[in-house]
């Protein structure tokens, strides 16, 4: 399938109210990259969240640095998208830059940000991260996230 | 049809009112007036306003397949007075995967939930699944019931349409009241 096309269909998808990710994860590539790092800044919020997972499902180097980026964003929208990408990885394959950029999400102010951040450190085993989960279980206010890092624990493998 | 609006994170373009607007636009054609009951305000559900409706991680990620989460079971139970057999819609900030919206609900609570920034007719497209509607199987972008949504995301776009076969199955729905 030619370039142009296979963005066609990957727009569609990002467009819609339910994507079905996997109807395009064999047309996302490198290729699609600076496409989805451009509807990012500038598509609407419901497109560009949508574009932050799939950037998770390119896999590749340059687009986990973009997912990084997108952890940044004011909007924190954006920065739940940026930590649920990083559960999604082509091949559940982590690197160090997804693992510091869910241990940064994981102090984010915003509470649910920290929720998905943790979803993603025990979907994607990410065993680093075992302490930081630890200390939400001891020190977090939120309830709900205390009981969600007692459960991500248990995934990483401390029973508690 | 009475529907009640939940809202944990209040919409701003479109607001709840043209969202409805729409959507009646649509439904009208079936002969279904669709009321906005009333409007609530949730508080002390902080936690659930961004909603995983599944399907994060692995291989599967896309959510909203039918099987309901223990979050959304539990956003369900937020009804506050609304009769049994009429809709609540809740309003979230964001849902796993940046679905804009998902049907799926306990069979005696129904509701559907949807973002606070989805488009114009995410609102009418959900309410159809729980008139009974499914995507149709053939490929045609102005249906409200598309694969994934309609085309049409404001409201100079072309209006959505129903088919026949679509008509015929929301009348029957025992949530028309």
């Amino acid at each position: 399938m030619k370039y142009a096309k296979k963005m066609e269909r990957i727009l569609e998808v990002l467009s819609s109210d339910e994507p079905d990710y996997s109807s395009i994860s064999d047309l996302l590539s490198e290729e699609n990259y600076s496409a989805l790092d451009e509807l990012i800044s500038n598509a609407p919020i419901y497109v560009a969240t949508k574009a932050i997972i799939c950037l998770g499902l390119v896999g590749s180097e340059k687009s986990i640095n973009s997912i990084a980026i997108a952890a940044n964003n004011d909007n924190p929208v954006l920065r739940i998208a940026a930590a649920q990408a990083l559960s999604n990885l082509k091949g559940g394959k982590t690197n160090l830059v997804a693992v510091q950029t869910i241990n940064k999400l994981l102090d984010d102010k915003d509470t649910g940000v920290r929720k998905f951040a943790l979803k993603t450190a025990g979907a994607s085993q990410m065993f680093a991260l075992k302490e930081k989960v630890q200390k939400i279980f001891t020190d977090e206010k939120n309830e709900g996230l205390r009981k969600l890092a007692q459960s991500v624990l248990k995934e990483l493998g401390l029973n508690k | 049809m009475n529907v009640h609006i939940k809202i944990l994170t209040q919409p701003e373009q479109p607001t709840i009112g043209e969202r409805f607007n729409a959507m009646n636009k649509v439904y009208n054609s079936a002969g279904i007036d669709v009321n906005l009951a009333s409007t609530e305000v949730l508080q002390g559900v902080e936690d659930l306003n961004d909603l995983d409706i599944g399907g994060a991680g692995g291989t599967n990620i896309s959510p909203c397949s039918g099987t309901l989460t223990g979050e959304q079971d539990r956003l369900s139970e937020f009804r506050n007075g609304v009769p049994g057999k009429e809709v609540v819609v809740y309003i979230c900030r964001h849902l796993t995967n940046a679905n804009s919206g998902c049907a799926a609900h306990p069979e005696s609570r129904p509701m559907a939930v949807i973002t606070a920034t989805a488009p114009l007719y995410t609102l009418a497209h959900e309410i159809g699944h729980l008139l009974g509607l499914k995507h149709p199987g053939t490929k045609s972008p102005v249906r409200l019931m598309n694969k994934g949504g309609t085309s049409s995301t404001a409201e100079n776009d072309p209006l959505p349409i129903l088919d026949e076969s679509e008509i015929k199955k929301m009348r029957e729905s025992t949530f028309l009241t």
